[in-house]
């Protein structure tokens, strides 16, 4: 992959995978790691710059005679959410405009939606 | 390879700057993922992570920036209460500025007394010397004329130089004491000006 991902987008995509429900730190980690190249590390200063922004906060549940510390999303981390949202809408489009392939040269990874955009 | 527990000593050791509960919350984190991952891939893990030093190093930075925007939140703060000074200060102008007046002639005075002493101290010196060495001359001027004056007014003489030669001594010395307890407390102000400048580019 030659692009980095960048603290901005990481914020919005770990308020995503809150979006959908509460979670600990372990399993934030694997499920971003599947998607995108992260070192298993990159994902404690993000959460904690989350947690300091009131973005979600935390709680710990008792698992196995340890504690599990779960991250849970605000309302103010929902509307954050959607801000990132929009401005990637945007920023897609934006960047689509010089990088988008043609739609004749998408090698087997043209879903319905994404051709409709092309036009 | 390191194992888990030298991992965390190291992350803790690197971060040992920060504030307390920020490392406590950074340790905690990283020894539940190792809980998490389990025994097994604690090897694995330990792979996947960066170094301590460099995981330290985005704790920090994150640290920094989130400090950064809390102390710019706190600098309006303190920009609205400039403001309010300054209007405290026209307000309360007709009474402040009588009270300045004073304060100011009071400095003056108390300059204008240390000098007046000073200049006291040397003027009273330099007279005893000036009678001393009139008292010795007409002493030896008289000699012919009158041998027990001329003795009394050498005498006299004599004890003037060197009650001379003692209010100079003292005055010399208390001159010199004075001026290396101004330059020490002059030294001082600056080196605790300089601390707080260090301090406040630290917290910066």
């Amino acid at each position: 992959m030659a692009f980095k991902i960048e603290s901005g987008l990481l914020d919005a995509c770990a308020l995503s995978i809150l979006s959908r429900g509460d979670t600990y730190g372990y399993e934030i980690t694997q499920s971003m790691k599947q998607a995108v190249s992260i070192s298993e590390s990159t994902l404690y200063p993000v959460l904690r710059r989350l947690q300091k922004e009131k973005l979600c906060r935390t709680y710990d549940e008792p698992y196995q005679g340890r504690n599990r510390r779960y991250y849970s999303i605000t309302d103010a981390g929902r509307q954050k959410l959607e801000e990132y949202q929009n401005d990637w809408e945007e920023y897609r489009t934006a960047i689509d405009g010089f990088l988008a392939l043609p739609a004749d040269k998408k090698k087997g990874m043209g879903t319905g939606g994404e051709n409709d955009e092309q036009k | 390879m390191m194992n888990r527990n030298e991992f965390i000593e190291a992350l803790r050791r690197e971060l040992r700057n920060l504030p307390q509960d920020e490392i406590d919350a950074a340790v905690e984190y990283y020894e539940e993922y190792f809980d998490e991952a389990g025994p097994d891939r604690e090897q694995e893990v330990l792979e996947g992570l960066d170094s301590p030093k460099k995981i330290a190093g985005q704790i920090k930075s994150e640290y920094a920036v989130r400090r950064l925007d809390e102390e710019s939140g706190s600098t309006a703060r303190k920009g609205l209460s400039a403001v309010w000074w300054v209007i405290i200060g026209i307000c309360s102008a007709p009474l402040s500025i009588p009270a300045a007046i004073a304060l100011v002639a009071l400095a003056v005075c108390g300059f204008a007394v240390a000098l007046a002493v000073v200049v006291s101290v040397f003027a009273a010196v330099i007279g005893v010397l000036v009678a001393a060495l009139g008292m010795l001359v007409l002493g030896i001027m008289v000699i012919p004329v009158t041998l027990s004056v001329a003795v009394m007014l050498i005498g006299g003489g004599l004890l003037s130089l060197a009650l001379f030669a003692a209010i100079g001594v003292l005055a010399v010395i208390g001159l010199r004491k004075i001026v290396a307890a101004m330059v020490k407390w002059l030294r001082n102000k600056n080196e605790v000006y300089k601390a707080q400048k260090t301090e406040r580019r630290y917290q910066g």
